[in-house]
C-alpha cells in the first residue's frame, strides 16, 4: 500500500486525466494493494465491461502491471494486478521529459514521436507510422520518421514494453503479503510479507524484457541496414519499402513506450551538474556534464553510485574547446572535495561520485527549505546538528548564537515537523528522571529525506486541488482555460519535486 | 477532640476558602520563567495568515511557457480521447439526451463523440491479459480508422477557438446570401437542414432559448382571405335554403 500523499497525488492525476471510473479502479489498487479482477469488481462495484476498459486503459498507460505467482507445485495462481505509483506520479513530469528529449536529440520530429507515445502510453511501429503520416505533411516524412525513431533508440529514450503477464516463482513470495504455504515438516514461522515497493519492483523486473532485447530496433530495419552496406542502390528502395510494408512482425507485434528510467537518469545528471555548478562554477559543471553524458549508456540502474571510469585523455577528447589546464584544475578541486574519485593506477582514472553529489545536494536543498519555512536560525540549528551529531539544547543555543527561549521554541517546532529527533540518554542505567537524563537533539538524514519528499507530494497534491477548485469557479467564463498563477505553480511544483525527488 | 475535629474540619473548609483566591498550579518553563495561559479571543482562524510566502513565479521565465503549453496539450488530449471512460447514465429517459446543460459544457461529455477504445488498443493476448479482452474484440473497419491520430482540433489555444467561430460565422453569412438568391420561396425545412449541416461549436445561436422562436411566424397558417369567397358561398347557400 503506497504511503500517504504519493498515493493521493497519483489518484488525483488519474482522475484528472482519465475520469472517475478509471480513478476508482486506480484508487482501489493503490489503497488495497495487489488484487485480482473479481476482488477489484467487488470493491469498486463497477460492471464488468467498464472494469475491463478501465484496466485496459491503465495497462496501456503503464500504470498497472498484471502478474501471477506460482505456488509450491508450480501451478499458476489467479492473475493479479498491481498499481505502479511511481509511473503514475511521473505523469505530472511528462512536459519535463519532452523538454529533455528535445535537448538530447536536437530533433523536433523525435519530440513529436515521444509526444505521441506519451499521449497514447504505448504504440506499435505501424501505429506510429500512421500517426506520423496523418500529422505531418512533409514529402520526406518516411526518412524523417526513421531518423527520428533511430535517434530515440540510440539515446535509449524509447524501449520495448514489458510482458502483459509477469510470472513470479514461489520462492520470490512476491504475493500480496499472504504467508507462503507451509511445507510438511517445516518450521512454524511464517515468512514476513514483503514491502509493497519491493513487491512492485520484483513484478516489474519479472515483466521487463531482457536488456539486449529492450532497445533492439525493428528487425527489418537492421536487415536493411546490412543490405545498405552491400548494395546502396537497391537497398534505398528496400529501406523505404520496409516502412510501409506492414508485414514485418516487429512493426505490428512489438509495443514501444517512452523509457521513464532513462528520463529520470537524465534529470538526475542534470541535478548533479547544477549542484557542481553551485559549488565550483561553470567549468567544473561542463566537465561533469560531459563525463556523465559519455558514461550514461553504461549505467545499469537509475540510482547508480558512481559513473564509469574515464582517463584524462578520454575527458579532454569530449569537447574540442577545452584546454588541459582548465580541466585538470577543475578535476583537482572536485577530487579534493570528493565529488570525483580518482581510481586505478596512480589515480589515472576518474569517476563521478553521483551518490555523494546527490546527498550533498539534498542537504543544501533541505537547509534551504528549512530556512524558508522556519527562518535562518532554524537552518543554522539543522546545519550544526548534521555536522555535530547529538547536542543538548544549551550547547545548540550557544553555538548557533540564538537566545535560549527562541532555541527551545525552534527545536520543538522542528521536532513537531519531524525534521529532528530527541533522544533521552540517562546518566545512570534505569534512572530516567528528567533531572538525571541528557536530552540530545539529532538529525537522521535518511528519515529527513523521506519526510521532505512526503511534504513535496503533499504540496503538489494541494496545488493540483487548488487549480481544480479555481477552474470549477471559472467555468462560467465560456469554459476558457485561464492561465492563472496556479498553473505555473503546478509546473514549478512538478519540476521542483521531480528534481528534488531525485535529490531527496 | 471535638475542637480538634472542628478545627480540622474548619481547616479543611478554611483551606478551601483560603485557596479560592489563587489561580491554580504555577507552570514554569526550563529557564524558570512562569508560563501564563493566553486568553482566547474566539475560535482560531480557519486559514491563518502565512508570514513567509515564496516569491510569485513568473511564467515567462526560461522554458516555462513550453512546459505549460505541453501540459495543456497532453491534458486536453487525454480528456477528449477514448481513454477518458465515462459511465452512460441510463436513467435519463425523462430528459432527452440532446439537451445541453450548463455544467456539462466544460466537461468533455458524450457530445464530443469519442472514438472507440478498440481503435487505439491492440486488443490481443500478446499485449493484454486475456481475461480483460472478452467482448472487446470487434472487427475494425478501415473507414473507422481514418483521422484517429490527428486530433488537433481541441489542442488549439483558446484564441484559436475564437478564430474558428469567426470563420464559421463567415461561412454561415455566405451560405445565407446564397440561399436568399436561390430560394426566395423560403422553404423553412430546407433552411433548417442547411443550418444543421454547418459544424457549429458549442454556442449554436439557433439552438438556445433565444433562438428558438427566431423563425416562428404566427401568421403562417392563417389565410386572411377577404375576397369573400366563403361568405359568398354561405350567402348563396342561405339563399338556396330559403
Amino acid at each position: 500500500m503506497a504511503a500517504g500523499y504519493a498515493g493521493k497525488l497519483a489518484c488525483f492525476l488519474i482522475k484528472d486525466q482519465f475520469g472517475d471510473l478509471v480513478h476508482s479502479v486506480c484508487e482501489c489498487l493503490i489503497s488495497r494493494g495487489q488484487l485480482s479482477l473479481p476482488e477489484i469488481g467487488s470493491f469498486t462495484l463497477l460492471a464488468r465491461p467498464h472494469l475491463a476498459s478501465c484496466l485496459l486503459v491503465l495497462i496501456q498507460h503503464n500504470c498497472v502491471q498484471a502478474f501471477k505467482v506460482l505456488d509450491e507445485d508450480n501451478l499458476e495462481a489467479r492473475l493479479r494486478y498491481t498499481a505502479i505509483v511511481d509511473h503514475v506520479v511521473l505523469r505530472a513530469c511528462f512536459p519535463l521529459f519532452l523538454e529533455l528529449i528535445r535537448e538530447k536529440t536536437g530533433n523536433d520530429q523525435s519530440e513529436e514521436l515521444a509526444l505521441g507515445l506519451l499521449q497514447h502510453g504505448r504504440l506499435t511501429l505501424e501505429q506510429l507510422i500512421k500517426r506520423d503520416a496523418e500529422c505531418s505533411n512533409s514529402e520526406d516524412a518516411q526518412s524523417q520518421f526513421m531518423e527520428a525513431f533511430t535517434n530515440l533508440l540510440q539515446h535509449k529514450l524509447v524501449e520495448r514494453c514489458p510482458r502483459p503477464e509477469a510470472v513470479l516463482g514461489f520462492s520470490d513470495n512476491a504475493g500480496d503479503g499472504r504467508p507462503a504455504k507451509k511445507a510438511r515438516g517445516s518450521s512454524k514461522k511464517r515468512s514476513l510479507p514483503l514491502n509493497f515497493e519491493t513487491q512492485v519492483r520484483r513484478v516489474l523486473a519479472a515483466a521487463a524484457p531482457m536488456e539486449a532485447e529492450r532497445f533492439r530496433g525493428p528487425s527489418r530495419w537492421i536487415m536493411d541496414e546490412d543490405a545498405a552496406a552491400s548494395t546502396p542502390s537497391t537497398s534505398e528502395k528496400r529501406k523505404h519499402g520496409a516502412l510501409w510494408d506492414s508485414s514485418s512482425m516487429d512493426e505490428k507485434e512489438v509495443l514501444w513506450r517512452v523509457n521513464f528510467e532513462e528520463c529520470v537518469k537524465l534529470l538526475r545528471h542534470k541535478a548533479c551538474a547544477s549542484h557542481v555548478n553551485f559549488s565550483f562554477g561553470s567549468d567544473a559543471k561542463t566537465v561533469v556534464e560531459a563525463m556523465l553524458e559519455a558514461t550514461r549508456k553504461t549505467e545499469t540502474t537509475v540510482k547508480a553510485a558512481f559513473s564509469d571510469a574515464l582517463t584524462l585523455n578520454d575527458i579532454l577528447i569530449l569537447r574540442s574547446d577545452w584546454t588541459a589546464p582548465v580541466v585538470r584544475n577543475a578535476l583537482k578541486r572536485m577530487v579534493e572535495e570528493g565529488f570525483i574519485n580518482s581510481v586505478g593506477d596512480a589515480g589515472s582514472h576518474y569517476t563521478v561520485a553521483m551518490q555523494k553529489i546527490v546527498e550533498l545536494a539534498r542537504k543544501t536543498e533541505v537547509e534551504s527549505i528549512v530556512s524558508q519555512r522556519f527562518g535562518k536560525p532554524s537552518s543554522r540549528i539543522l546545519r550544526l546538528l548534521s555536522k555535530k551529531g547529538g547536542s543538548e539544547q544549551k550547547a545548540i543555543s550557544e553555538k548557533c548564537l540564538i537566545p535560549d527561549k527562541e532555541a527551545w521554541q525552534l527545536l520543538y517546532q522542528l521536532m513537531k515537523e519531524r525534521y529532528i529527533e530527541l533522544q533521552e540518554v540517562p546518566k545512570s542505567a534505569g534512572d530516567r528522571a528528567p533531572a538525571r537524563t541528557f536530552y540530545l537533539w539529532h538529525v537522521d538524514f535518511s528519515k529527513l529525506s523521506s519526510v521532505v519528499l512526503e511534504d513535496m507530494y503533499h504540496a503538489a497534491y494541494n496545488l493540483h486541488r487548488q487549480i481544480e477548485h479555481r477552474l470549477e469557479h471559472e467555468k462560467e467564463v465560456g469554459g476558457f482555460y485561464s492561465p492563472c498563477v496556479c498553473t505555473k505553480k503546478v509546473e514549478t511544483a512538478a519540476a521542483y519535486y521531480t528534481d528534488n525527488r531525485l535529490i531527496v | 477532640m471535638s475542637g480538634r475535629g472542628r478545627g480540622a474540619f474548619s481547616r479543611g473548609r478554611g483551606r478551601g476558602r483560603g485557596g479560592g483566591g489563587r489561580a491554580g498550579p504555577i507552570i514554569r518553563d526550563e529557564t524558570g520563567g512562569i508560563l501564563t495561559a493566553r486568553k482566547l479571543e474566539g475560535p482560531p482562524p480557519l486559514f491563518p495568515a502565512v508570514e513567509t510566502l515564496p516569491e510569485r513565479p513568473d511564467i515567462t521565465q526560461g522554458n516555462n511557457a513550453f512546459l505549460v503549453e505541453r501540459r495543456r496539450t497532453l491534458h486536453t488530449f487525454w480528456n477528449e480521447s477514448a481513454y477518458y471512460i465515462e459511465a452512460v447514465d441510463k436513467d435519463t429517459s425523462s430528459v432527452p439526451s440532446d439537451v445541453e446543460r450548463c455544467l456539462s459544457r466544460s466537461k468533455p461529455g458524450p457530445q464530443t463523440k469519442r472514438k472507440s477504445l478498440s481503435l487505439y488498443l491492440q486488443l490481443s493476448s500478446m499485449f493484454f491479459p486475456a481475461e480483460l479482452l472478452g467482448n472487446q474484440r470487434k472487427k475494425r473497419r478501415e473507414n473507422d480508422e481514418e483521422g484517429i491520430w490527428n486530433l488537433k482540433g481541441s489542442s488549439k489555444s483558446d484564441l484559436g477557438r475564437l478564430d474558428k467561430l469567426a470563420s464559421l460565422e463567415q461561412k454561415v453569412g455566405q451560405k445565407g446570401d446564397k440561399e436568399a438568391g436561390e430560394n426566395k420561396e423560403g422553404e423553412g425545412a430546407e433552411e433548417n437542414e442547411e443550418d444543421q449541416d454547418i459544424a457549429f461549436d458549442d454556442e449554436d445561436e439557433f439552438e438556445d432559448d433565444y433562438g428558438k422562436n427566431e423563425e416562428f411566424d404566427d401568421d403562417e397558417e392563417y389565410d386572411f382571405d377577404d375576397g369573400g369567397g366563403d361568405d359568398g358561398k354561405a350567402y348563396n347557400s342561405l339563399l338556396l335554403n330559403s
